[in-house]
């Protein structure tokens, strides 16, 4: 009797029609859509600081190792057979927490960090294939980059060449402009250089020396995009691996053959545009990245860090890059 | 009204851009490269205004033509005086430098690939702007 006034015990459990879940699942959808921008946006804007961070501390570095050895580190020198060494990273490790890595290399020989080639050999003293060599040195790693933290290196041209992949260095030393103090080396198109940045074959750049002033001048940019091609990171214009700084033609002279011209791998002289997607000579890489815009993170002789957009003038990149230059900059 | 239209249009899409600054004016700027009176095949031209402004950069095709770019591909250049050099080394075009040899030889007079050496200027106009560069001399 009494249950003819009790609703069926079915009929009490009301579900959501069809549209309504549709509507629900569209609405989510939409909020979704909105969102996943913004976290893409909030991540790249980290990544591009992490990246900015990294070069703050390899300037910091270069100022420590300039206040213990008052130079900044030279962009390199040579003598005799040795070839294919390594730069101011090596130079540069103990002032970034990274001298364990300085200690590891100092262990394989008398003199390691100026006559082992690991970018060309993998056999001792050079051990190519350490981990040292091929793990990959955070600091030197702009997280932004598409191209990971390592650098493969490998030329079909130069079969010898036997590390394939090592460390990856994001960011080049300014090898100075280059309109200003040209070494036209006589080797090739490829050997020209400047001497008129902080770091170049066989400098011994002084804070004093760099007279357009310390907030004036360039000490590293940042080279961390191929742009969409597919091979930037490899050849000798490429992004090498930190473990490769220069080389001096020809091969048997000592001391060094300045009128032959040098190869500068981890400095850069700072010849086209930011984000240059042309052809380029080998000491001349362009600044690139994969920052929204294209454009790039670049550290001053002060220590100080900026962005540079993508349509930066090159006469005043050019300026920046001279430290004695005497010109008058002015940057936006 | 249609006018009117359009301009709110107009003003509402430059909102929605982030109210994105126009930048310099560029115009357009096409050319030819060759060397010894053949064209060169492959290369990259960059125009730099001698009284500041963003620097163009411009791709030699295989016929030796080249469209310069500031902000957008085939834009142009800013008006006025440019001082202009060309990279261009051995390799078609579609081989970039990493795929040649470590150091590929030279196709054009090395003066003309480098900012200090090279002679060539160009004039852009305020209208579309066509430019020849003739090179010649030995190749070092």
């Amino acid at each position: 009797m009494i249950s003819v006034f009790l609703p069926h015990p079915r009929a009490a459990r009301r579900g959501f029609t069809l549209i309504e879940l549709l509507v629900v699942i569209a609405i989510i959808a939409i909020l979704i859509g909105l969102l996943l921008p913004a976290v893409q946006k909030v991540r790249e804007a980290a990544a591009r600081m992490q990246c900015a961070n990294n070069l703050k501390q390899l300037a910091l570095a270069m100022h420590n190792y300039h206040d213990a050895n008052q130079t900044f580190p030279s962009g390199g020198d040579r003598a005799g057979g040795v070839r294919y060494l390594i730069g101011w990273p090596a130079q540069v490790f103990p002032y970034f927490e990274e001298g364990n890595r300085r200690t590891t290399i100092d262990g394989f020989t008398t003199n390691a960090v100026t006559t082992i080639m690991p970018w060309r050999f993998v056999v001792a003293p050079h051990n190519g294939q350490h981990q040292v060599f091929t793990g990959p040195v955070k600091t030197f790693v702009c997280p932004a980059s598409e191209l990971g933290n390592l650098s493969p290196d490998s030329n079909a041209q130069t079969a010898e060449i036997t590390a394939a992949t090592q460390g990856a260095l994001h960011y080049r030393a300014n090898g100075g402009s280059a309109t200003v103090e040209l070494v036209q080396g006589t080797w090739s198109r490829h050997a020209w250089y400047s001497t008129s940045g902080i770091i170049y074959p066989q400098s011994k750049v002084r804070m004093t020396d760099i007279t357009d002033g310390t907030s004036n001048t360039l000490l590293f940019g940042e080279t961390s995009s191929a742009q969409g091609r597919a091979l930037l990171s490899r050849s000798w214009g490429g992004i090498q691996p930190w473990t490769w700084g220069f080389y001096n033609y020809v091969d048997a002279s000592s001391p060094a053959n300045t009128a032959n011209g040098w190869l500068t791998i981890d400095s850069k002289v700072l010849t086209y545009s930011i984000g240059y997607a042309g052809t380029f000579y080998t000491n001349e890489t362009p600044y690139t990245s994969a920052h929204a815009g294209g454009g790039v993170n670049v550290a001053f002789a002060d220590g100080s860090i900026r962005f540079l957009p993508k349509s930066t003038d090159l006469t005043v990149l050019q300026k920046l890059a001279s430290r004695a230059g005497g010109e008058v900059v002015t940057l936006n | 009204m249609i006018r009117a239209i359009h301009c709110t249009l107009a003003a509402a899409l430059a909102l929605a851009a982030g109210c994105a600054d126009p930048g310099p004016k560029v115009v357009p700027v096409r050319g030819k490269v060759t060397y010894n009176g053949n064209p060169v095949t492959s290369g990259t031209v960059t125009f730099t205004p001698t009284a500041g402004g963003p620097p163009a950069t411009g791709e030699i095709g295989p016929d030796g033509t080249f469209a310069m770019t500031t902000f957008k591909s085939g834009d142009g250049a800013v008006p006025g005086k440019h001082k202009v050099f060309i990279a261009a080394m051995a390799g078609p075009n579609d081989q970039l430098p990493e795929s040649r040899s470590p150091t590929p030889p030279p196709t054009i007079p090395v003066k003309y690939t480098h900012p200090a050496t090279s002679p060539l200027t160009a004039d852009v106009g305020d209208t579309e702007t066509a430019v020849t560069f003739e090179l010649t001399g030995p190749l070092k």
